[in-house]
């Protein structure tokens, strides 16, 4: 009784910031207040006329979109290799892929923009989508593995011997198995960069601004506008819609599976 | 799993991965060590000029020092924290089922993902001077005037574990999941207290998950940038900001990296001289055990008693 209590206490310290923001956004006055003075959604109507904030929304949409496709394209071979083929190598290529989630934000920002500037491809939207893609393949790379750890070895080996080739093998078999992590994958590579700040505000341009940057930006100067406030209540939907759809791909079993894989 | 070991095939199928992160992952960032110990001019910017100033300069700088402890000394507090308030969330998390149990997750994972500026934007509007907790608090009488409740270094605190006590939950939980729960029912039936059985079984299975869980949460803490910025205002900055600031606003390449390898240093420093003492705490209790382990029920019996 006593842990259920503290759970419910718990839970309300966690989403409290975010039930802060979807408050704040209906009020009536032109700063954000506590409670809401009046209930009104005309902010989200002044956010919709936001061009910059528009465009950011729309470019981190893309940006993730194309990123989290990119990164679970580099993790599925990876996935397949150190899992399906006995290599001493393994646990090296492993450590390379996992690494980029460990090193700090700011470290990897830098290095980024050192690198993709004195390697000329600088300027445009091609720094961001490199860094993002890089940033976010581990966390599609560790999900493709959970998938990968519940397959059956001897399914496919039953397929070999039965004289599938290799690809057939994957594309009839493991493919089909482990979609759904693919997909889930996916969705966490999609909104760890759609959250992303820190490698973008070193790699973002005046012309290509990811949303979290713009919001970060805003802040300084406005910090109680109430168009932000409903523009970050957007993001959090969106953020949330991926993550209930992810939740059901990965149920709690599969993901702490991994612990013991 | 392995039916053939074929070199070429495990070849063939990393080589595009393996380029795509050695191109775009381990180029720039062994560029990035060479950087920090070139020459910064003010005119021409980096020059291919390499000794240790960077570094010299920054170990004898005050300010530079100041910051880092204080990226430190949060750190530790935010894993600490984390893990008290995490374990029972976890020991909860494995006990539910169902949709509880799928609706923890999901309000667990809701920091994680949400963009950290959002979640920032929201700690102003409940801790501001405006704020929804300056309004309890005045409206219940606690206080006569509104508090500035932002800006130090509690508030940084707070918003480090609200977004990565995730990490410490996910790991214990993990690990609480695979203590054979007969293990605690045998202790159980041989006269042992609930509180006894968890402190002398679970607890102790469960610590490799309390230290993966305390690694993350160090790690990701010493490297936060936005959460310290935006809760901890002008005066209470973490050393990522100062990377930045080097970079972006000075412009000064060499020192910025010279600053964010120094971040990574001392980051796994620590972290490999707190598993080293973990280790040897391990070793040193296993010794211990070792004698009471022949006999395990007597001392859960004893200790009931």
């Amino acid at each position: 009784m006593m842990l259920r209590l503290y759970v419910v206490a718990f839970a309300i310290f966690l989403l409290a910031p975010i039930l802060a923001i979807s408050a704040g956004s209906l009020t009536e006055t032109s700063f954000v207040v506590f409670p809401p003075q009046g209930l009104t959604l005309k902010w989200y109507a002044a956010a919709l006329e936001q061009r910059p904030l528009l465009e950011a929304l729309g470019f981190s949409l893309v940006l993730a979109a194309l990123s989290a496709t990119a990164a679970t394209l580099v993790a599925l071979p990876i996935g397949l290799a150190t899992t399906r083929y006995a290599s001493r190598l393994n646990q090296f290529v492993y450590l390379l892929t996992m690494t980029p989630a460990m090193l700090p934000a700011v470290f990897l920002g830098l290095a980024f923009l050192i690198g993709y500037s004195m390697a000329g491809i600088g300027g445009r939207s091609w720094p961001l989508v490199a860094g993002h893609i890089i940033m976010t393949v581990p966390f599609a790379f560790s999900l493709i593995m959970v998938g990968l750890a519940t397959v059956d070895g001897t399914l496919e080996r039953a397929a070999r011997s039965l004289g599938a080739s290799p690809l057939t093998t994957f594309l009839r078999i493991t493919l089909p198995l482990i979609s759904w992590s693919l997909a889930a994958g996916w969705g966490f590579a999609f909104m760890i960069s759609f959250g992303a700040l820190e490698v973008s505000l070193f790699l973002s341009t005046t012309t290509t601004v990811t949303l979290p940057v713009q919001i970060y930006t805003t802040l300084d100067w406005s910090p109680l506008d109430p168009t932000l406030t409903a523009i970050s209540s957007g993001v959090v939907i969106i953020t949330l819609a991926v993550l209930v759809v992810t939740a059901r791909l990965v149920s709690m079993e599969r993901f702490l599976q991994r612990g013991k894989a | 799993m392995h039916n053939r070991i074929s070199a070429r095939g495990w070849l063939l199928l990393l080589l595009p991965s393996l380029a795509v992160l050695g191109l775009l992952y381990v180029g720039p960032v062994i560029n990035l060590v060479r950087i920090s110990f070139a020459h910064h001019d003010p005119q021409v910017g980096v020059v291919a000029n390499y000794h240790l100033t960077n570094y010299l300069e920054l170990i004898r700088d005050d300010f530079y020092l100041e910051v880092l402890w204080r990226t430190i000394r949060l750190s530790v507090l935010t894993t600490l924290f984390s893990a008290l308030l995490g374990y029972p969330i976890a020991v909860y998390i494995t006990r539910a089922t169902g949709w509880r149990q799928t609706l923890m997750f999901i309000i667990l994972l809701m920091p994680l993902v949400t963009s950290v500026t959002v979640m920032s934007y929201g700690w102003l509007i409940l801790l501001g001077r405006n704020g929804i907790l300056n309004t309890i608090f005045l409206w219940l009488s606690l206080i006569d005037r509104p508090q500035q409740l932002m800006y130090n270094e509690t508030a940084i605190v707070v918003g480090l574990v609200h977004v990565l006590v995730v990490f410490m939950v996910i790991s214990i939980a993990a690990s609480l999941q695979s203590i054979d729960q007969s293990w605690v029912r045998a202790a159980r039936s041989l006269g042992a207290s609930s509180s006894i059985a968890f402190r002398t079984i679970t607890l102790p299975l469960s610590l490799p998950g309390l230290r993966t869980g305390a690694l993350l949460v160090f790690v990701l803490s010493m490297s936060a940038y936005a959460t310290p910025t935006l809760l901890g205002g002008t005066r209470y900055k973490f050393l990522s900001y100062l990377v930045y600031q080097q970079a972006i606003s000075l412009y000064n390449w060499p020192r910025g990296a010279a600053m964010a390898v120094l971040l990574l240093i001392a980051t796994t420093a620590l972290m490999a001289l707190a598993s080293a003492y973990g280790q040897f705490r391990t070793i040193r209790s296993r010794a211990r055990l070792g004698s009471i382990a022949a006999e395990p029920s007597t001392r859960i019996v004893r200790s009931a008693a």
